[in-house]
């Protein structure tokens, strides 16, 4: 218990910075931070299968995307009430990577990743051909942002909340399920699926869970995604965002919740700044991306502290 | 019924291209078990290399054999940098940031607009089938395919060196115990595919104009053809290269919205049956 105070101290000082963000950072940056929030949260879908189920999962934009495309069809175009695209948004969601998982649970890590990326790659093209649905190349824009139980969501302030409230309770929710007997046993999975099946864990259904699971917190942020910029795009769901995704989970460090958090709050912050100077932000994006794998292969998260530590006894 | 032949010429042709494609990338994977993420960025640096060569030169032959070798020598890098990467995940997001790099670079030094390169003279013949001129590039794309195709059979189950390829898909280890050089052999795998792949987006950058965008879509169908077709399997990618193309073909000139949704469909229906492919293999 007094091991975990600096902890839970440093947690509680982080949150309520967080909450005081509006404050003293410009609107355009409260506006970044709230899409660094909803790449975080879908960052930590990723994270759940890749981290804790050895899955590697290409599609989890294609599910932010399936939410948005969901909701600003049927709030524009259908002009359903909020209460009914929202979690119409969310089922698309769940049931696009209900069909992703169930033909992916059949094959091994490597295939399912390439089927992923397959996946995605033509789902985008799928909303970029099907322009009489989708209104293809230039998809919805200007998607009126809802009002929540009475509370409008023009503002960037109120939007800022309801996404940092959300990224909260998202992560309470997959550290639950991640410790949970469930959780534990996705942990198996990831290096001994013989040895499962043979005590008696069904490890095809429990992958298959997994992965709605991750689909369902990936059309979440997705939702506030779009609550946030209003548009959504083939672009939004392609092979390029969802690297940018496994990014924001590099950067943080894959094997740890915390770590999509980071990432994603430091990867659309990266891309903005780098934005700024160059057009070439790719490039830029590739060499970090490379000299992450080369060096820092576990993430932020991942950098052994110990060593610091060590440094510091030396000098008593 | 004219139309329909027609169409079904452009998807056997489309597919011969797909075909030459995909076998790099499913050379790749059997042999090494490599998922090249770069490998549609082999594809369009040997499309644009073949530009402008060709816009030097005026040369189309030598616009393709530059491009080529290109991308073979930039694969040759690849290799060398590759074993930094630990598992194949890494292997994976290390091609893919090489990928993403080099993509940026092509953008800069050529421009966001799509090219074309110019089709040789001694294919501008139409040849007339039924009552229609067909172009004569694409017969000669797909008649190139089927030259590859025959060469790498020949290859693999001809020589010595096929064998061992054969071999280390089979089982790497055993062929390493073996003491056959597992390394010099990969690396020549590796050069072999990356000029396959040059190869490929020279010819096909011919007759389909190429940009920024299409490294990643040329990654998509090679994945789909060899995902389909099954891994490791050279029949396998010509099988599933001939489906891609005619699906694609067929689907583009009749229910032009919805074609990625048939190719999905596809890909899910022949998973159903088939989890590794229609020739995949499980791997010892």
């Amino acid at each position: 218990m007094i091991k975990r105070t600096p902890k839970v101290l440093a947690t509680i000082f982080l949150i309520i910075i967080a909450f005081t963000i509006p404050l003293w950072l410009g609107e355009y940056w409260t506006q970044t931070m709230i899409t660094g929030f909803t790449i975080s949260i879908t960052a930590m879908s990723f994270i759940l299968l890749t981290g804790y189920c050895g899955i590697v999962s290409f599609a989890q934009m294609s599910y932010y995307a399936m939410a948005g495309y969901v909701f600003a069809l049927t709030a524009k175009d259908f002009n359903f009430p909020t209460y009914i695209s929202i979690p119409l948004a969310i089922i698309g969601a769940v049931i696009l990577s209900a069909i992703f998982g169930a033909i992916a649970i059949r094959s091994g890590g490597i295939y399912f990743m390439m089927m992923t990326i397959a996946l995605s790659q033509l789902f985008s093209g799928l909303m970029l051909d099907w322009q009489s649905v989708t209104h293809g190349y230039n998809g919805f824009s200007g998607v009126a942002r809802p009002s929540i139980f009475g509370f409008s969501l023009i503002d960037t302030n109120p939007r800022y909340y309801l996404t940092l409230v959300i990224l909260i309770i998202s992560y309470l929710i997959l550290k639950r399920i991640v410790n949970s007997p469930f959780g534990l046993s996705l942990r198996g999975l990831e290096g001994n699926i013989i040895r499962m099946n043979t005590l008696g864990f069904d490890t095809d259904f429990r992958r298959f869970f997994a992965i709605i699971i991750s689909g369902f917190f990936a059309g979440v942020g997705g939702l506030l995604g779009i609550f946030s910029t209003g548009s959504v795009t083939p672009a939004t769901g392609d092979l390029s965002a969802n690297v940018m995704v496994l990014m924001a989970a590099l950067i943080g460090g894959i094997y740890h919740l915390e770590g999509g958090i980071i990432g994603g709050i430091i990867v659309i912050f990266l891309m903005n700044i780098t934005k700024q100077y160059t057009n070439r932000y790719w490039i830029v994006i590739g060499i970090i991306f490379i000299l992450i794998m080369i060096f820092l292969p576990n993430g932020i998260l991942g950098i052994n502290y110990s060593k610091f530590k060590s440094v510091f006894n030396k000098k008593k | 019924m004219d139309r329909i032949l027609i169409q079904f010429l452009n998807g056997l042709t489309y597919g011969g291209l797909l075909f030459i494609i995909a076998s790099g990338f499913t050379l790749l994977f059997g042999v090494m078990r490599v998922v090249n993420m770069a490998h549609g960025m082999f594809y369009i640096l040997g499309a644009y290399v073949g530009l402008s060569v060709q816009k030097a030169t005026g040369n189309w032959l030598v616009a393709i054999i530059v491009g080529s070798i290109t991308v073979g020598i930039i694969a040759f890098v690849i290799e060398k940098i590759l074993p930094f990467a630990k598992s194949d995940l890494s292997q994976a997001l290390l091609t893919l940031g090489v990928s993403v790099t080099i993509r940026d670079l092509c953008l800069i030094i050529w421009g966001g607009l799509p090219q074309i390169i110019k089709e040789p003279s001694f294919t501008k013949i139409p040849i007339k089938i039924f009552s229609s001129n067909y172009p004569g590039y694409r017969l000669f794309v797909l008649i190139i395919a089927v030259f590859i195709g025959i060469l790498m059979w020949i290859l693999l189950k001809r020589t010595q060196y096929g064998r061992v390829l054969r071999a280390g898909i089979d089982n790497r280890s055993m062929v390493s115990a073996l003491g056959i050089n597992i390394d010099r052999t990969y690396t020549t795998v590796f050069v072999l595919a990356g000029f396959l792949t040059g190869l490929s987006g020279s010819i096909g950058g011919t007759y389909i104009s190429f940009g920024p965008g299409t490294d990643f879509s040329i990654l998509t169908y090679a994945l789909v053809v060899v995902i389909m077709g099954g891994l490791g399997s050279i029949p396998g990618a010509a099988l599933g290269a001939i489906i891609v193309g005619l699906i694609d073909s067929f689907g583009r000139t009749y229910i032009p919205q919805i074609t990625n949704f048939l190719m999905m469909g596809s890909l899910i229906i022949v998973l159903l049956f088939r989890p590794r492919g229609i020739l995949g293999r499980k791997e010892s």
